[in-house]
């Protein structure tokens, strides 16, 4: 049993890296992420984790410089956010393609614009495509916890790939939370020492990334996405072993929260799922019987573990906190690979799509009941809505009614809410402890 | 082509860099005539072949048909019916006759005669298929005076046509694909060398060609199975067999062991480290090996032929200096650094042994 | 030794610390055990490859390369293969400078952790001039600023080589490359000059106690110089001036003529800078005129005598700062 303490995402990232025992460090600052390496640079400092670390100069080098060190065989540790994590995207190919299993956390932020320091899944989302494990912590506990789990998943010798922990900034990455550290004895057995078959060894010399034929491009890529394949398959297991050693088990790909009755759920991942909690359990009060689902990986992404689950609700409410301008239905990822998972489930239910959060801007409990009516309206009427709105007009109306709306800005179809104020400082209507409840 | 039986790929097989214009102004012009003369055609150059470097085997193509080409985007001609070299050591370096479509051609610019460059062909089902050949002495490509490269895909036909002219005429000639009338018409001013080429073209019907072997050559297709982006290293003092380069040669370094002194300057000039000094010890094994060295098909044995053993020299006792033809480009600095000159360059052609193919897939 | 320049990192308080530094003293005397292996799709008579044969020699098996696009990636490796017999790395064209960064500190870490138990190796960044001077100069500053334990060699052939000869800030003015065709509105083609890429290291990284600029035309002169650098602890850089036959126009025999030309002409000079004192290693007895260097190259066809004189000019100016402006004797 380890120690509890009281402390932020970020701070509880830098006590899983050390108890990771990570020899490379390379920092450069960006909020919010930069608690954690301020805390990492402290430890180092005072002796308590024995790493080097490299002041990079600029997130381009830290992912270059830990992925050298990575190369050389080392456990490595770098981390980003918001248009840091854009700035070093030619880098995250080759640490994916070459298989080096660097560990990058993300807390969250939006790019520019808006640029504030608001939390955004956005620029997390942009890099989905490039090979690399990535999913959210919707605590610090998670935080700590996700550090440890992505190191024992991508060193697996049958994956080798690259991680981006990802947490929402300020919410999960600022705010201080309960946290549970593990002892020495509970890392050492779940986590071992980072041995990769191949490195760059003067003893033992390789040929790392060689120019290849077009020929050859297909069949490199394969060796990619069956790794990829290979973690969703292995995750299960990870999840076993962290839950026999650590005595805290998770769901390894939906955490579902009160859905055994539930009609309509609030589909998402990260910091908003854990404010949905609480208003499901208020909607519950009121009669209405909301649950929530929590995606655990948005890559590998649990195609089957989606269309299976899911397929049982009257209604999904995905709450969409990344954008993909011009996108299926105008929305973001996870709103496109939530109705990919689904085309081929036999029992699809119907899917709203929410906007929300966007720039950072916070969700109220308020907000969330909003969405629960509109939800439960559509799975009155078995169909989703015909409302029309002022922003995206058109936009989600592929075979039906509109089922995408930008949180705040329109109304929800024909849940007969007029009004959906989110910001917390916006112009009453909805907002508020007590509006509309 | 059993997929487009009208459609015509010719290959123009060429050194990098300094003959890329040159294959170019064919492949072009070509390409220009049959499209003068009513056929959809399609000119350039080998994708995987670049970036073109200096001496490498290189690959320019055009397409003609008389209908819509099928198969538009592919980075190869996969049967060509006409192969032209710009020189005779691509024939003997290269695969060039791969898939070569059945009564196809081959035209090397060459001073030598039909029969020595049937000669170099080794691979006999190839052999099977080519109806002619014929040779042409057009001269040596211009040494390009400007820097030569990203001009991939370029349809330059800048530039005074010579040897590019002369090779057309013979093309016109041997192949009628396109008329002289045409490609004069096209461009004037290279008539005189186009006439020239046609004029003095010298053919030869294969003696082996067997008319009854009409099927194509499969296309390969890529390799399948996934491939590994970390690979193991060679060996120190090795070499990467990967990417056997021997056939960039036109020349080969010849080495005098008698003048020669040991003094190891051509060793430290060679940036490919083909030239490896004879240790004492090694000397009189040397001499032994000379008598059994030489090479066979795919880059064989003939890695460390001692010049002297098909070069005409006197026997190999007291070698000092062991040239790697395996790999040796025929760049041409070990001759140019000697201090007592007593490594000469000698034809490539001038030797039966020390054939070396590319071992990547073309 | 010229006032000018003592300033270049002289005064900083870093110590330097050489060990096992050995002297090859001619070419007979030269290490014979090649880590760069025939077999790679450079050109007949490539320079670089020739600067990367000599390095290796030079640095032995205990050593780890890593290799930013450019020729020295796509030519040597096309075919998913690689001629070295020591461990090599891909890097980005940006990123050579973070890579070996990241590889010194893993070996720092391991072998202070005991996961490691060999010694610690020769850590080589083996970058073009547009990996070194251009987009990869933020990553060469980062790597030389922090001290790390690695020697950074820029293999300079003038300009972006393996995408088909364009314009780099080390192109020489006046040099016809794809991107700069000389042509009546641009008639001298390359209309600046280039980027002082040693000094700049120089002068702005206080941590890099060595650094030297070598040519492929003086083969003991360049080992020797990788091995001094490899035997200073800390950052270490050399600029090695390495002739293409594909990009200058001309014949593949001529690379080591070109890069001597280059030296006599003062085009190129031979010279360390150790601890912030300057040493010029070689001064051509008999200056030769850069029109001589011009004349030799079809890259500098087009240039009228105003422009090579400008050249010429440049050229004197820089060989002023080194204290080696002698006459050029009448011919």
């Amino acid at each position: 049993m380890g120690k509890q303490v009281r402390v932020s995402g970020c701070k509880a990232v830098a006590e899983a890296v050390k108890a990771a025992n990570v020899d490379v460090i390379a920092s450069y600052p960006i909020r919010p992420y930069t608690g954690t390496m301020v805390e990492l640079a402290r430890m180092v400092a005072e002796g308590e984790l024995d790493a080097e670390f490299v002041h990079a100069e600029g997130e381009h080098a830290q992912l270059s410089v830990v992925l050298g060190a990575s190369a050389a065989g080392a456990r490595v540790f770098t981390g980003s956010a918001g248009v840091g994590v854009t700035y070093a995207f030619e880098v995250y190919s080759p640490t994916s393609g070459e298989f080096h299993p660097v560990q990058c956390m993300i807390a969250n932020r939006t790019l520019d614009p808006p640029g504030d320091f608001g939390s955004e899944h956005t620029e997390a989302m942009a890099t989905r495509d490039q090979g690399w494990i990535m999913g959210w912590a919707a605590s610090p506990q998670e935080a700590y916890d996700n550090t440890l789990i992505y190191y024992r998943l991508g060193e697996d010798p049958r994956v080798m790939l690259p991680q981006f922990p990802c947490q929402d900034g300020y919410f999960v990455s600022h705010i201080s939370g309960p946290v549970e550290l593990a002892d020495p004895g509970q890392v050492k057995e779940f986590l071992p020492e980072f041995r990769p078959a191949r490195a760059l060894d003067p003893r033992r010399p390789v040929i790392m990334g060689p120019q290849c034929h077009a020929d050859q491009g297909a069949a490199i890529e394969l060796g990619r996405a069956e790794a990829m394949r290979n973690a969703r398959e292995i995750i299960p297991q990870v999840y076993d072993e962290f839950a026999r050693i650590f005595g805290r088990r998770y769901d390894p790909f939906l955490e579902e929260y009160k859905t055994d009755d539930a009609e309509v759920v609030f589909f998402g991942q990260g910091a908003h799922t854990v404010p949905a909690r609480l208003a499901a359990d208020r909607l519950r009060a009121q009669g209405l019987k909301v649950g929530v689902v929590q995606l655990r990986f948005m890559r590998p992404f649990p195609t089957d573990a989606v269309a299976e689950r899911l397929a049982r609700f009257k209604v999904v409410g995905i709450i969409e906190n990344s954008n993909s301008f011009g996108s299926a239905f105008d929305a973001g990822p996870l709103t496109a690979e939530v109705h990919a998972s689904l085309y081929y489930a036999e029992n699809r239910p119907q899917i709203l799509t929410f906007l929300a959060g966007l720039g950072g801007e916070n969700i109220r409990l308020g907000a969330y009941g909003e969405m629960a009516r509109a939800m439960h309206a559509a799975a009155q009427a078995g169909r989703v809505g015909d409302g029309a709105g002022h922003v995206g007009e058109g936009a989600g109306r592929v075979g039906g009614g509109k089922h995408v709306f930008w949180l705040g800005f329109e109304p929800l179809g024909d849940a007969g809410v007029e009004h959906v104020a989110a910001s917390e400082d916006g112009d009453g209507g909805s907002d508020g402890e007590g509006g509309g409840w | 082509m059993a997929l487009q039986p009208n459609l015509i790929e010719v290959t123009v097989w060429y050194r990098g860099v300094v003959e890329g214009r040159l294959a170019r102004q064919v492949t072009n012009s070509l390409a220009d005539a049959a499209q003068t003369e009513g056929s959809y055609v399609q000119a350039f150059d080998n994708y995987t072949d670049l970036p073109d470097r200096v001496y490498v085997p290189c690959r320019s193509y055009a397409r003609i048909c008389p209908e819509p080409i099928a198969e538009p985007y592919t980075y190869v001609n996969s049967n060509p019916s006409l192969v032209v070299c710009t020189d005779a050591a691509l024939v003997k370096g290269c695969n060039v006759l791969k898939g070569i479509d059945p009564g196809g051609t081959l035209i090397v610019n060459t001073r030598r005669d039909p029969e020595f460059v049937l000669g170099l062909v080794k691979d006999l089902p190839q052999k099977a298929r080519l109806k002619k050949v014929a040779t042409l002495d057009a001269g040596t490509a211009h040494q390009p005076n400007t820097p030569q490269g990203g001009i991939e895909g370029s349809t330059e036909k800048a530039g005074t046509m010579r040897t590019a002219a002369a090779l057309l005429g013979a093309i016109a000639k041997v192949t009628g694909m396109v008329s002289l009338e045409t490609l004069t018409k096209k461009a004037p001013a290279a008539a005189e060398m186009m006439a020239h080429g046609y004029a003095f073209v010298r053919e030869l019907a294969n003696p082996d060609y067997d008319p009854n072997d009409t099927a194509s050559e499969a296309a390969e297709f890529g390799r399948r199975g996934k491939v590994d982006l970390i690979v193991p290293a060679p060996l120190p003092n090795g070499s990467q067999e990967g990417h056997i380069t021997g056939n960039y040669r036109l020349q080969r370094p010849v080495v005098d062991q008698k003048i020669c002194t040991a003094c190891k300057i051509c060793w430290v000039s060679c940036p490919d480290a083909c030239i490896t000094m004879v240790k004492d010890d090694e000397a009189a094994a040397a001499a032994a090996a000379a008598g059994e060295a030489d090479g066979g098909l795919d880059g064989g044995a003939d890695g460390a032929v001692p010049a002297a053993a098909d070069g005409g020299g006197s026997a190999a006792t007291g070698e000092k200096v062991k040239v790697n033809l395996k790999y040796c480009k025929g760049c041409g600095i070990c001759w140019n650094v000697c201090p007592l000159k007593c490594i000469k360059p000698v034809d490539e052609l001038d030797f039966a042994g020390g054939v070396v193919r590319i071992t990547y897939s073309i | 030794m010229p006032e000018t320049i003592k300033w270049l990192g002289s005064e900083a308080p870093t110590e330097v610390r050489i060990e096992g530094y050995q002297e090859i003293k001619n070419v007979k005397d030269a290490p014979d055990v090649e880590y760069y292996v025939p077999g790679h799709r450079t050109c007949a008579g490539c320079g670089p490859a020739l600067a990367y044969r000599l390095t290796a020699l030079a640095s032995g098996k205990n050593t780890i390369f890593a290799g930013p696009t450019g020729c020295m990636y796509v030519a040597n490796t096309s075919y998913l293969c690689g001629p070295w017999a020591v461990p090599w790395i891909h890097t980005q064209i940006t990123n050579g400078g973070a890579v070996i960064s990241g590889i010194e500190a893993s070996y720092k870490a391991m072998i202070r952790k005991k996961k490691y138990d060999g010694e610690f190796p020769n850590i080589i960044c083996f970058a073009g001039d547009g990996g070194s001077a251009d987009i990869g100069l933020q990553a060469l500053s980062g790597c030389m600023y922090r001290g790390h334990d690695v020697l950074f060699i820029c293999y300079d052939n003038e300009s972006y080589a393996n995408t088909g000869i364009q314009t780099s800030p080390m192109t020489p003015y006046g040099a016809h490359t794809t991107f700069t065709p000389p042509g009546p509105v641009v008639p001298e083609g390359k209309k600046t000059f280039p980027k002082d890429l040693l000094k700049m290291v120089a002068a702005g990284h206080p941590a890099v106690k060595y650094l030297a600029t070598a040519s492929i035309a003086y083969p003991v002169d360049l080992m020797n110089k990788v091995r001094k650098a490899l035997a200073h602890k800390g950052p270490t850089f050399m600029h090695i001036h390495a002739p293409c036959p594909k990009g200058w126009a001309f014949e593949s025999s001529k690379t080591l003529d070109i890069g001597k030309l280059a030296v006599d002409t003062g085009m190129w000079t031979l010279y360390e800078i150790v601890n912030g004192q300057v040493k010029v290693n070689y001064a051509p007895r008999r200056r030769k005129p850069v029109a001589e260097y011009v004349q030799a190259q079809g890259r500098f066809g087009h240039l009228t005598p105003e422009m090579t004189e400008r050249l010429q000019a440049f050229v004197d100016s820089k060989l002023a700062e080194l204290g080696l402006l002698v006459p050029i004797p009448a011919v």
